[in-house]
């Protein structure tokens, strides 16, 4: 038995394992090679992921500015990328505060001073549209996006997995019905839905934040539901689920002990699917408006600040639109990864 | 088979009405209408005149009937009037398609092609520049955002090489300078789905049996690649090759707003904004129809191209 699903693997992931190696023989061609050992140790994308989690924890610490200095700041607005490098604003000295008896004229050139100042750790990928450090912006950035990532993976791991294992499991007019809910839903016109729901949001004056872990949610659980009831379907035929039965187990302890352990290794994947997905969308919603109220930095309304200023400030942009990019592929990798290694059953679906 | 399309066909209706109904209801949560025009108990505004206007633009009832009313209307090809400039939505919305049709279908073409044909390149000559180039992009097809693409590509060519216009649909179809970069970046993701489906599909099939006994035959390799293979591969492209085609149509919300494009998807968004609910219930009643409809040719088409495959 164990031989057989052994050799099941070998022929289902001979596309990654096999055909990657075989080429690697004859040509030393190094970017081919460093593909290669990626697919089979994902060592790139999972640095970024933890450099990622890493910035998001620390945030504070390693972002050079408080990430809403916007007031102070407005006169460093699209302010060129520095590369870490001293301008002409970069003081050398903080400048000095004249202390409580200085005069009306030392208290206002001190206050111009500070206005001016930055030091030379700002900036380094430039000033955003209102003058605040875009390294700054994207470092915080990383929070959101995790943090909106996670949570639309919670309600999507509870909620479809509890969905497809029923609708497995109990079959008949349960599962149709669900399986057509499943359908109708992902019929809607899911971004314009989300506009519309978002003006609903705004006008009853509700917390626009939770309005995007919704919205997140919402869209997460279809994805489990399929996955989760095809293993439920084929679990409770199992000799181990009619035993229980037998024994006396009630539905929910059936459920919960015996079929849901069959699927763990099918959520972990479509997780790992998902992540990327999500953060996309959430970064989409934010493009659109449809996301976190200002103040908060998330990358995807980084972008759209920059849209208006593509021509003399590129790089509002362009960075924060590149973490997107680079975040959401270390997912999709480590997720094809955790699919050929856990469940070569699923390879075929993308 | 004439059961499954029975079924398929009441699936349909539920998913359209749902939708439309969705839609009505939040909208009506979002805020009152009647604030578009006056706030009622304003200077001047009685209540008479309250409810005459509330008549006026059919919110004067409760929504569960405002609602069959609109239906009732719509079945008979009337969609009501917008509310801000009272122009017949049907005729506000048609006005429209063309633009999102052309790009979509641009963007649709293009995928199909360059993805399929890339997929089956990068199978055939598996390790090869095409199969890197093949992997490259269906890595970074599925992570790019689409926004942030249209944006990089409006920097590289129009703003900083200067050959392109930033935006807006320009004239006729063969405007090809307009339509470029809103098709690319449309059609960048389903580019690299295609890859991937016809790539996997494409390395599973010459790993058959029957391909090895066409080669062992002393079939040339062309024949092989393109007739054997290729007609088996196709299946799982072709029937998503659909479902791509409505999520263009759509979805363009966020190229047509990038690109200016002149669309549906524009204006959604404006609708959205203003709370002009008509155009909204027309344009989700349209998108619902592409989407039920291309789902139940997606399903038809499955049973045609794989014999295997019956719904009984």
């Amino acid at each position: 038995m164990t031989q057989e699903v052994s050799q099941d693997k070998t022929v289902a992931t001979s596309d990654h394992l096999t055909a990657e190696k075989a080429p690697s023989k004859t040509s030393g061609n190094i970017l081919l090679r460093i593909w290669q050992f990626n697919r089979r140790w994902p060592v790139l994308p999972a640095t970024v992921l933890i450099l990622l989690v890493f910035a998001s924890i620390f945030a504070p610490l390693l972002a050079p500015t408080e990430p809403d200095n916007t007031a102070q700041r407005l006169a460093f607005r699209n302010h060129p990328p520095t590369w870490g490098r001293a301008d002409e604003h970069s003081l050398a000295e903080v400048p000095v505060d004249p202390g409580r008896d200085a005069s009306a004229r030392e208290r206002s050139a001190y206050n111009r001073a500070l206005q001016n100042y930055h030091p030379q750790s700002w900036y380094i990928i430039g000033g955003d549209n209102l003058g605040r450090d875009l390294l700054t912006r994207v470092v915080f950035g990383s929070r959101i996006s995790l943090r909106v990532a996670a949570i639309g993976l919670v309600v999507g791991v509870l909620v479809g997995t509890t969905l497809g294992m029923v609708a497995g499991y109990f079959g008949g007019w349960t599962d149709e019905i669900l399986m057509r809910l499943v359908d109708i839903w992902m019929a809607l016109p899911f971004i314009l839905l989300a506009l519309a729901l978002a003006v609903v949001w705004n006008n009853n004056g509700w917390n626009q934040g939770w309005l995007v872990f919704m919205l997140i949610g919402l869209l997460a659980w279809v994805g489990f539901v399929r996955q989760v009831r095809a293993d439920s379907l084929r679990i409770r035929s199992r000799d181990y689920v009619l035993a229980a039965k037998i024994a006396g187990a009630s539905n929910i302890r059936i459920l919960f002990r015996h079929v849901l352990p069959g699927t763990y290794s099918t959520v972990l994947v479509v997780a790992s699917l998902a992540v990327g997905g999500l953060i996309l969308a959430e970064s989409t919603l934010s493009f659109l408006g449809v996301g976190f109220p200002d103040p908060i930095p998330a990358w995807g309304k980084s972008v759209s600040d920059g849209r208006a200023f593509i021509e003399e400030a590129w790089w509002i942009t362009v960075f924060p639109g590149g973490a997107i990019f680079l975040t959401v592929m270390s997912f999709n990798f480590i997720g094809d990864w955790l699919r050929d290694r856990l469940d070569p059953r699923l390879r075929q679906l993308d | 088979m004439r059961r499954f399309i029975l079924r398929r066909l009441v699936f349909a209706v539920l998913t359209v009405l749902i939708a439309t109904f969705l839609i009505l209801a939040m909208s009506r949560m979002a805020s009152d209408p009647i604030l578009l025009f006056a706030k009622p108990g304003g200077y001047g505004f009685t209540p008479e005149q309250e409810a005459a206007l509330r008549a006026k633009i059919g919110i004067d009832r409760a929504v569960p009937v405002q609602y069959v009313i609109w239906l009732g209307n719509a079945l008979q090809g009337d969609l009501g009037k917008t509310i801000l400039d009272e122009k017949p939505v049907a005729r506000v919305i048609t006005e429209r398609i063309p633009a999102t049709v052309q790009l979509a279908l641009i963007a649709w073409f293009g995928s199909t092609i360059i993805g399929v044909s890339l997929g089956v390149l990068s199978a055939v000559k598996r390790g090869s520049f095409w199969d890197y180039v093949g992997r490259g992009i269906a890595l970074f097809g599925q992570a790019l955002p689409s926004f942030w693409l249209g944006l990089v590509l409006i920097l590289i060519f129009a703003v900083i090489l200067g050959w392109l216009p930033v935006g807006r649909r320009g004239d006729g179809f063969w405007d090809i300078k307009h339509w470029i970069l809103p098709a690319i970046t449309l059609g960048w993701g389903a580019t690299a789905a295609y890859l991937r489906l016809t790539r996997s599909a494409m390395l599973e099939i010459l790993d058959s049996e029957f391909i090895k006994l066409a080669r062992a035959k002393g079939v040339s390799s062309s024949t092989v690649i393109w007739k054997h293979a290729l007609r088996n591969a196709l299946i799982n492209p072709l029937t998503a090759s659909t479902l791509i085609l409505t999520s263009f149509l759509t979805g363009s919300i966020v190229v047509e707003q990038i690109f200016v494009w002149p669309g549906m998807g524009s204006m959604a968004i404006v609708a959205v904004n203003n709370n002009d609910f008509p155009i909204l219930q027309g344009t989700v009643l349209l998108f619902a129809l592409m989407y039920v409809v291309f789902i139940l040719i997606t399903d038809l088409l499955y049973a045609v191209v794989d014999p295997r495959i019956r719904y009984d």
